[in-house]
């Protein structure tokens, strides 16, 4: 390969990268929307590369607001704790929780929308088998016997209202209770 | 000590970027350790299928061997040798692969905004012109790429906060300082401070200016200075109030790699490469080349000085 083109070839691939972290921020602007389904490949390079999270950091929402509640059965009654019982060590490992937490409010009900997309619908699955994993294997962990698990919304308390009420509140997004053993 | 062109020599900037998003990455990597099994090992936090379905991996044809200790082993090491700016292209290339591997395809459910910067950032890595490209005089035109790179970012960060009412009203901000789920070693309580709205409402704005003007006032010599302390110490806030550490020095390394280390002129960089702890960024000479003292061509004495 001459010289020239060693010059040209990474540039012209920087410019591309460019221009696809123009367009996808575009996208999930809502200036030019796009599908990813219309061309899989450069999706896929997308993803490679990082390119698929775009750059609206902290907007609209600012962190997970869920929280994996469960009940653990003792001798002397139930306890319900949050999830990680044990917490992570580390907060890079928890920072990634948190992430992952994200998941469950693809259980909130999707207000103004008459049919709720295949898409939201799979997505609601996914979100409550996470739970339901999650909560099992904390269970598993902590030798105790699983007796419900209840996925929370924190609501902070709003700050035009701060000075009236300055309660947080919990919603409900998501409960199961596990059968008790015959 | 700034210019609006960079001095067409300086190429200490890739240094920067190279040594500095390794660091980045090798911290991130250490403070994950002592959780990866838990959150990566098949028996770890929640059943590695639904992470599959989740997403489906782009390495669907490479055997999971997620939770194995050889695979943050392997990404450790290719972090120090990218440090060390050894095969930096080659090995920014491979890093790139173990990082999508591990953090942004099956587990994207448990990656954030550092992972997938990261990425792009070791994009930019292998195809930027290596420590054996001294012979590549052009390395502006990549600096301009990465100059762009760094605008977009901002300006999409500040633009997605303006077109929401959260960040406009204070609510966003007020949320992000003071609601449980980012800890960090200092977390002030900042309750109290929801009584004066006002100064919640002028904090978020102040965000938006920074990161959408960014892309405007950071290239005129005059403002370049301010907007990057400004930016510098929006991510130092970042780091210390919601502890986001990894993104918060990845973007610090972006900033300093990109809008000023490339402006250093030549009389500023051949005095700090005098003190080598103020300049620990040194080209690797090609071979058969000897250094200067100082470290720039031109100050080599000549047969007309003896």
């Amino acid at each position: 390969m001459t010289m020239r083109l060693r010059r040209i070839i990474p540039a012209v691939v920087l410019v591309g990268h460019l221009f696809l972290a123009l367009r996808l921020n575009c996208a999930s602007a809502g200036i030019w929307p796009c599908d990813p389904n219309d061309n899989p490949m450069v999706y896929a390079y997308a993803r490679l590369v990082g390119l698929t999270c775009t750059y609206g950091f902290f907007a609209p929402r600012v962190a997970s607001p869920c929280y994996l509640e469960i009940g653990l059965e003792s001798p002397t009654g139930t306890d319900t704790v949050t999830v990680p019982v044990h917490a992570l060590s580390g907060n890079e490992g928890r920072l990634r929780y948190r992430s992952l937490s994200t998941l469950f409010l693809d259980m909130a009900p999707q207000s103004g929308r008459e049919t709720v997309a295949a898409d939201t619908a799979f997505n609601k699955r996914i979100a409550r088998a996470f739970a339901r994993s999650i909560a099992e294997r904390e269970a598993r962990q902590a030798g105790r016997r699983l007796a419900y698990l209840r996925v929370v919304v924190y609501r902070h308390p709003e700050l035009d209202r701060f000075a009236e009420n300055p309660e947080p509140r919990l919603i409900t997004l998501y409960e199961y209770e596990y059968p008790a053993p015959r | 000590m700034n210019t609006n062109t960079p001095p067409p020599d300086n190429r200490d900037w890739i240094d920067v970027f190279r040594t500095g998003i390794a660091c980045v990455l090798l911290a991130m990597l250490l403070g994950l350790w002592p959780d990866y099994t838990r959150l990566f090992a098949p028996d770890g936090v929640a059943d590695h299928r639904l992470f599959a379905l989740h997403q489906p991996p782009l390495f669907a044809f490479v055997p999971s061997i997620h939770g194995s200790v050889w695979l943050p082993i392997a990404y450790a090491l290719l972090c120090l040798l990218l440090a060390a700016r050894v095969y930096a292209r080659g090995v920014s290339l491979a890093l790139l692969l173990v990082h999508g591997y591990l953090f942004t395809d099956r587990y994207a459910a448990v990656s954030y905004g550092a992972d997938y910067i990261a990425s792009t950032c070791l994009v930019f890595s292998a195809l930027l012109p290596g420590a054996s490209g001294a012979n590549w005089p052009r390395t502006g035109d990549y600096l301009r790429l990465l100059q762009a790179y760094v605008c977009i970012v901002y300006f999409f960060a500040g633009f997605g906060k303006l077109l929401g009412p959260t960040w406009r009203n204070g609510e966003a901000l007020w949320k992000a300082a003071t609601q449980p789920g980012f800890e960090s070693f200092f977390k002030p309580n900042l309750l109290f401070l929801g009584d004066y709205p006002l100064l919640w409402v002028v904090g978020g704005w102040l965000v938006m200016i920074i990161e959408v003007a960014y892309a405007v006032f950071i290239w005129f010599k005059a403002t370049r200075r301010y907007w990057l302390v400004a930016t510098i110490g929006l991510h130092v806030g970042i780091a210390l109030l919601f502890g986001l550490y990894s993104f918060a020095a990845l973007m610090i390394v972006l900033n300093l790699a990109a809008f000023h280390y490339p402006y250093l002129i030549p009389s500023v960089r051949k005095t700090s490469s005098r003190i080598p702890w103020y300049n620990p960024f040194r080209h690797a000479h090609p071979r058969g080349e000897t250094p200067s003292r100082s470290g720039f061509p031109d100050s080599n004495p000549t047969a007309s000085d003896v």
